[in-house]
């Protein structure tokens, strides 16, 4: 099983199999068509992914390494948010700070199924509740002039109108 | 700082793009920036108006594709925008939904601003709007802006004679519409194999241009059409006579395969006027040696072309090209700027002499050039050209000389003959931008070939195709003021990624790629040849 080392931006080094790296798009395009050559033992940088976070993506892509490739987007089917399996609920079960770099860590290394899992997650954070509530459970300031919101709802009347 | 609120915008948009529509109005409540996101004209391509007309999900019969790119006008109603998505949730719930239904998205429709960039429309023979659906979409569309519709493709699953004879009535009043594309699914086309000639009479004071897979309408009036691509089939000549006055460009695919698809009835006419002529045809195996096809009235085909002497472009992509056509081309088309035959047969040599009438040629594309004598650029003289694309000839090195000025070359090449053709393109070609080389045969390559490639001072992309390479190929050439940029090994036989003395050779270098390679440890020479020898 060959292996490539992956160095993180606090100059950590991990060495991982190479078909779980391959769940990066990103290190996966390096290595097959920029032809980085992994047996020359050098580290591949990772200069945007901390290694608390790499541990924790290693993990997942770990546990999904022999996942069969997601179907092609249909645009016809609704997108669902109640199709998270549960290994992936627990793994999610996690401070929103960390969730949140998991999120652009994910977006840095282009791992589609793993970013798809994090919005689902959070987009049943937002589900269900009013603006306030969202706010709330976001630490998100109310950051709208006077009035604005009022306008904006009257923006979203046309969903209001069907009953 | 960490926080959702920062989170990146395609990343929000993907979050979103999960929410119902009454949490999404919700979440354009929280924050100015997601209200932002929310209602930004990149999240609002990701809405799709979708129409849905069907009975029952198995019955997909037609398919009507509105791709309207240039629907958003810049003269942007001042009004606040709607809210996208009530339109894509109230029009999934019209699927087999009553009139009534339709009438409040029409209203929901009009008191919109938006513009939408993407309208799929659904229907089959069994909804309730078949027989007028064209025109209950119009009056939906019309305040949203069909009327500024510039680009309308439809693709049909089926043969819905109902739907294109109204959709032409429509075709009349879009007063802006410039590009028409009616396609009969290829795939369907593939079973049946069999066109569809619908009653329909496509006629607009405003298309430019118009596709047409497959379908042929009964009769086009189209004042201001330039530009046409068809599929040959029984019956296209007649549809293109009826626009020649104004036709300037042709795109003619000659994907039919029985025997006569009226190619002889295109030859007939007389289209003096065209600019742009492009006779296409879909991938063929390139090693596949061409069929010469017979004519029975092969003075038609001459003819034809005796007329076209306002062509700046040629495409023929046909089985085979006759000399006499050749001749024709050059002697007629004195205007051509862009030249490619894909299949020129050649008896009397010097006719390539002529190539010379050409004077404004700028690209020239001759893959394969068949002939029993040996041919030879030798007198031709095209001080213009730019681009070249050939395969090499017996002792012709010499003759790309010549080409001073072309920027692009694309050349097939016996590895033997390389090295001497290299040296004479370093000494006299000194723009060429890029270079393309096609080995003829499976032979090692040796290092001697690019000894003088640095000479080459603006070179900044090569490409090798088909060729067996070790490391130390490029170990010949003098460290120069090359400003390669890229190396492209395609199909090639590889001993090693890391070539001797790339880096120092070649200072710009940045991208070095491998397509389709194959990395071997090259057997020792001879075993290596022996079996270059079996291959051919």
């Amino acid at each position: 099983m060959s292996t490539i080392k992956l160095e993180t931006s606090d100059g950590v080094k991990f060495t991982v199999k190479t078909q779980v790296a391959k769940c990066s798009g990103t290190i996966r395009t390096m290595l097959e068509d920029i032809g980085i050559n992994p047996q020359d033992g050098e580290a591949i940088p990772l200069s945007n992914v901390h290694s608390t976070i790499l541990q924790k993506i290693l993990v997942w892509a770990e546990h999904h390494v022999d996942d069969p490739e997601p179907p092609r987007d249909d645009a016809d089917a609704a997108k669902r948010t109640d199709d998270i399996c549960s290994w992936d609920e627990d793994f999610l079960k996690v401070d929103q700070r960390t969730l949140f770099d998991v999120m652009l860590a994910a977006n840095y290394l282009d791992m589609k199924q793993l970013i798809a899992v994090c919005c689902k997650t959070v987009a049943n954070m937002i589900k269900g509740k009013t603006a306030d509530q969202i706010r709330k459970t976001f630490n998100i300031e109310n950051d709208f002039p006077p009035g604005d919101e009022d306008k904006i709802r009257l923006r979203n009347q046309f969903c209001e109108e069907r009953r | 700082m960490s926080s959702f609120e920062f989170l990146p915008f395609e990343i929000s948009c993907m979050i979103f793009d999960y929410l119902s529509v009454s949490d999404l109005k919700n979440a354009s409540l929280t924050c100015r920036r997601w209200c932002h996101i929310i209602f930004s004209d990149s999240y609002i391509r990701r809405f799709m108006l979708r129409i849905n007309l069907h009975r029952s999900d198995q019955s997909k019969l037609a398919v009507v594709k509105a791709n309207a790119a240039s629907l958003s006008s810049p003269s942007r109603s001042r009004l606040p925008s709607s809210f996208p998505c009530s339109l894509y949730q109230r029009c999934r719930t019209a699927k087999g939904k009553s009139k009534c239904e339709l009438r409040q998205m029409s209203l929901v429709l009009r008191r919109s601003c938006r513009h939408y960039s993407n309208i799929t429309f659904m229907c089959d023979n069994r909804s309730e709007f078949t027989d007028n659906v064209f025109n209950v979409i119009l009056n939906l569309l019309r305040p949203s802006g069909l009327e500024r519709v510039e680009i309308l493709k439809i693709i049909l699953s089926s043969n819905l004679n109902v739907l294109v004879t109204i959709l032409n009535s429509a075709i009349r009043n879009m007063g802006r519409l410039k590009s028409f594309h009616l396609i009969y699914d290829p795939q369907r086309r593939l079973q049946c194999g069999d066109h569809v000639r619908p009653c329909v009479i496509i006629e607009s004071q405003t298309i430019t241009h118009i596709e047409l897979k497959s379908v042929i309408p009964e009769q086009i009036q189209l004042p201001k059409l330039e530009s046409l691509d068809v599929s040959l089939q029984p019956g296209i000549a007649t549809l293109i006579q009826s626009v020649s006055d104004s036709l300037t460009t042709l795109h003619l695919h000659l994907d039919c395969t029985s025997a006569n698809c009226g190619e002889e009835e295109i030859y007939s006419l007389t289209l003096d006027r065209l600019k742009v002529l492009k006779l296409t045809r879909g991938i063929m195996n390139e090693f596949s040696f061409p069929i010469p096809v017979s004519s029975n009235r092969p003075g038609l085909k001459l003819r034809f072309f005796r007329h076209l002497d306002r062509l700046e472009r040629l495409i023929l992509e046909e089985k085979y090209t006759a000399e006499n056509i050749f001749l024709a081309i050059c002697e007629t088309s004195r205007n051509l700027t862009e030249l490619k035959i894909d299949h020129l047969k050649v008896v009397n040599c010097t006719v390539l002499d002529k190539l010379s009438l050409l004077e404004n040629l700028k690209i020239l594309t001759l893959p394969n050039i068949y002939s029993s004598h040996e041919i030879s650029f030798h007198y031709v003289y095209l001080p213009k050209l730019e681009a070249l694309h050939l395969k090499i000839f017996k002792d012709s090195t010499h003759s790309f000389s010549k080409f001073v000025n072309l920027k692009r070359l694309t050349i097939g090449s016996y590895t033997s003959q390389t090295p001497e053709l290299i040296d004479v393109i370093s000494m006299h070609i000194q723009q060429l931008r890029e270079l393309r080389l096609f080995f003829l045969d499976y032979a090692d390559v040796p290092s001697r070939t690019f000894r003088k490639l640095t000479y080459l001072g603006q070179l900044h992309r090569l490409e090798l195709v088909n060729g067996h390479l070790r490391r130390s190929v490029f170990s010949r050439c003098p460290p120069g003021i090359s400003k390669l940029e890229q190396i492209m090994f395609s199909c090639c036989h590889l001993d090693t990624q890391h070539f001797d003395g790339l880096r120092e050779k070649f200072p710009r270098l940045r991208d070095v790629r491998f397509e389709k390679c194959e990395f071997v440890t090259l057997m020792d020479r001879s075993a290596a040849q022996q079996w270059g020898v079996d291959e051919l």
